[in-house]
């Protein structure tokens, strides 16, 4: 029983010491581990990873990504880093020795048994309540702060210790003064204000270098700050060079940052003052930023400018696109208008689309946004750039320009001059440069021509004039048939209705009305039927035969500018037919002559002539060609009694009314024949 | 941490120390005492965590991922070692209670029937379920 008893005793005495050791160590870890930890690294539980000084590293394992300092940070920044973790370290051991101490007896070898690791692990997750991080941060940016207060003294006080072996380094985290033969170089803005020093030497003690927040660091570990002589400088010229170009941005990080996020409440100074300095800390790097940042200045005032330059294009682009929808629009209902479309109305064109088409309107208000919106980018971009060079160099002190309102107000006017400018240039431009858009500008111009006359008006009359805008391969047949009739004498069989859009001007001498003797290629103007060419549809090919189109384009312009921007333009219709017994007769030069000669003609006098036959609608009407020759190219034209002559609307719209005028006077109770008739008979009754 | 403890497969010591057939072999297994002893002192002494960070943090992804329902969460490093310190702790208890029972049980090999045991001696809370 005694053996018994005593081993249970014995066994109830361990469970209770086990109980109890378990206590202890619990609440041993609760009072550990009972404080908030602010700075600690945080790690991710989908990856197992941490941040550290290092770089990504895995919980309990390596290192993934290690972080390019070199980038980051300059080389005396690196080196303070590295010092500071030498410090840490020395901390972290000191702290464990006094745990150690503070513990029992047995774990007092506990540092033996540490491998890196776990070294590393506690350097990084200090275990003591004033955790080091959080004294780092606060060291840092005192000892920025105290060294730049200090320096001046600290290194004449250097001088004097300058031989011994034991010199001790203040290593500050960003203030690299150099040694005192470089310092004269050095202007006191660069390390310090000289108010600043003063204030510093009060609180400064040479004697007691070691203060509070100051690493003292065995001089051989340290970044040899101190040159020892000028000529340890000069063995390192690329390291005084960059002390010498250290500025207060370096020194101060912290407190630009703060600066910065006081000072512009714009979130992105404070981005790009960050971004600046982490891409830019290598002070090395720091002069050719500079330059290159004035360059980018200029460089964005030459991009501005090439900005502008292209402007053209949206403008020309958004003109395609305003016309676009014309085209559109009369696709929809193209039978309601009888069109001119003038070639040489082009470039008036425009202009009336202005003033018509609140798309256009549309159109211009949109560059400006567009330019609105890069002058925008521009004063960002350039009181970016102010900020940042007020806020990286203080050296060189620039007042913060903001951007007033006068002067934004100037410099919107002057875009929008250039603007102007520019849109007019291409206004001018497009007309040429837009092919394919020409016609279909016109178009729209004859639409809103058409909207806005009244009815009552001579312009009113709705002509059927085409310049075959839709279909090139007429106007390429008709140029050739031009080419044609420079030979020879055309016979233009233009009076017969036809249903199809094809224009004969081949000779068919027979059934043709209308002979044109010596005719010049450019005294014709073979407008074709609109009935084909607004039905015909908006496929048609437009790249077919450009180059050729463009040709006949110009040679139109050419002839149209010689001869219908004449006074002397006679317009006769594709009706009018001559016979060959007339030939030699000489044409009346002009449209007093030819309404003398009308009434001889004696088409006028036909019943089946009707002022309705000017409107031509509905689209089944063939539409005659029409000869549109000056008079003195016309050797005779003889009208045969039978047929009806029509007359469309002049291109020219003085000349159009002055032509109407003339048909009112000349024309009788019915004029025109109407046009379904005709093509009720295709064969002209009366010959 | 020290070097890691190569698993050894538990041996029922026996009651009566088999006489060794030679001087060799009794000094082997006093050497191997030895060792044993010196190991078991040195981890006695020790502080330090004896599991390590990696596993153990991928086991606390794990529970930590059953409350969260997938959503992975941060966890601060000293939160970490605060709860594979308290893991440690309690296993170390657990052991020795488990231990106990294991002598009382006349033997020196600890197995899983004695670890349960302590748990339902313990009940809920000491168990911890």
């Amino acid at each position: 029983m005694d053996p018994e008893g005593q081993s249970d005793n014995r066994l109830l005495q361990h469970l209770k010491e086990s109980s109890s050791r378990f206590q202890t160590l619990m609440q041993r870890l609760i009072a550990k581990y009972d404080q908030p930890f602010e700075d600690d690294p945080l790690v991710q539980m989908s990856t197992l990873t941490y941040e550290t000084p290092q770089g990504l590293r895995v919980w309990g394992g390596k290192l993934i990504k290690e972080r390019n300092e070199a980038q980051t940070q300059d080389p005396s920044v690196k080196m303070i880093t590295r010092l500071n973790r030498q410090a840490l370290d020395g901390n972290e051991r000191l702290q464990s020795c006094t745990q150690a101490l503070g513990d029992d007896s047995e774990s007092s070898g506990t540092d033996t048994s540490l491998d890196e690791e776990e070294k590393l692990s506690c350097t990084l997750t200090p275990t003591v309540p004033g955790s080091p991080l959080k004294n780092d941060l606060r060291w840092k940016y005192l000892t920025q702060v105290d060294i730049l207060l200090q320096d001046e003294e600290y290194f004449k006080n250097a001088e004097k210790r300058n031989g011994k072996d034991t010199l001790v380094t203040l290593v500050s985290s960003s203030c690299v003064t150099p040694a005192p033969g470089c310092q004269d170089s050095i202007s006191t803005k660069s390390c310090g204000s000289p108010e600043m020093s003063a204030l510093s030497s009060r609180d400064w003690n040479p004697s007691n270098p070691c203060q509070a927040d100051m690493t003292v660091t065995p001089r051989n570990d340290s970044f040899s700050f101190l040159g020892t002589s000028s000529s340890s400088l000069s063995s390192q010229p690329l390291e005084a060079d960059d002390i010498c170009n250290v500025t207060v941005s370096d020194l101060y990080e912290g407190m630009m940052h703060s600066m910065s996020r006081l000072l512009s409440l714009k979130p992105s100074c404070i981005i790009s003052t960050k971004t600046y300095i982490n891409q830019n800390w290598n002070p090395r790097r720091r002069l050719s930023r500079k330059s290159g940042m004035h360059m980018n200045r200029t460089y964005s005032h030459r991009s501005k400018r090439f900005q502008r330059n292209s402007k053209k294009e949206p403008c020309s682009k958004l003109g395609k696109e305003v016309l676009r929808d014309c085209k559109n629009l009369l696709h929809t209902a193209p039978h309601k208008t009888d069109l001119n479309l003038e070639r040489g109305s082009l470039e008036g064109s425009k202009l009336q689309v202005h003033k018509f088409n609140p798309v256009w309107k549309e159109f211009q208000v949109m560059p400006r946004k567009y330019l609105d919106l890069n002058t925008m980018y521009c004063h960002e971009r350039e009181n970016r750039m102010k900020t940042l060079q007020w806020l990286i160099s203080p050296v060189k002190v620039v007042p913060r320009q903001r951007m007033l309102p006068s002067r934004a107000e100037k410099w919107y006017r002057e875009i929008e001059m250039k603007f102007d400018k520019l849109h007019q240039e291409c206004s001018l431009s497009s007309g040429k440069q837009l092919p394919l858009a020409g016609p279909t500008e016109s178009w729209a111009v004859d639409v809103y021509r058409g909207s806005s006359r009244s009815p009552g008006s001579p312009q009113g009359i709705k002509t059927p004039r085409l310049h075959s805008p839709f279909n090139r391969e007429k106007m390429k047949r008709s140029s050739e048939a031009f080419e044609d009739l420079n030979e020879m004498s055309v016979k233009v069989d233009s009076c017969l209705p036809r249903s199809h859009s094809t224009v004969l001007l081949s000779g068919d001498s027979t059934s043709s009305g209308l002979f044109l003797q010596g005719l010049n290629s450019g005294s014709i103007r073979e407008t074709l039927s609109p009935s084909t060419g607004i039905s015909a549809p908006w496929t048609s090919p437009r790249g077919h035969g450009r180059n050729r189109y463009d040709e006949i384009k110009e040679e139109f312009d050419k002839l149209y500018q010689k001869y219908c921007l004449s006074p002397r333009q006679v317009k006769v219709t594709s009706c009018v037919t001559a016979s060959p017994k007339k030939v030699g007769a000489s044409v009346p030069s002009h449209i007093e002559d030819l309404r003398k000669l009308n009434p001889d003609s004696g088409f006028l006098s036909s019943p089946k002539l009707s002022t309705s036959g000017w409107n031509i609608r509905s689209p089944q009407d063939s539409i005659p060609t029409e000869a549109q020759m000056s008079a003195w190219t016309v050797s005779a034209v003889m009208r045969d009694p039978c047929f009806p002559t029509k007359r469309r609307k002049l291109s020219y719209p003085p000349m159009c009314a002055h032509q109407t005028k003339t048909q009112d006077s000349s024309g009788a109770a019915g004029k025109a024949m109407p046009w379904p008739e005709k093509q009720a008979n295709p064969v002209w009754p009366d010959c | 941490m020290g070097p890691r403890r190569k698993p050894r497969t538990p041996t029922r010591r026996s009651s009566s120390p088999v006489p060794g057939p030679s001087r060799h072999s009794s000094h082997l297994g006093r050497r191997r005492k030895l060792l044993w002893m010196k190991e078991i002192k040195k981890l006695q002494k020790s502080t330090d965590l004896l599991l390590r960070k990696q596993p153990f943090s991928r086991v606390v992804r794990e529970i930590c991922g059953k409350f969260t329902r997938g959503v992975d969460l941060y966890w601060q490093a000293q939160a970490l070692l605060a709860l594979q310190e308290a893991a440690e702790a309690f296993l170390v208890h657990l052991f020795e209670d488990a231990y106990l029972l294991t002598l009382h049980a006349n033997r020196v090999t600890l197995f899983p029937k004695d670890i349960q045991l302590t748990r339902r001696i313990r009940g809920i809370e000491g168990g911890l379920g």
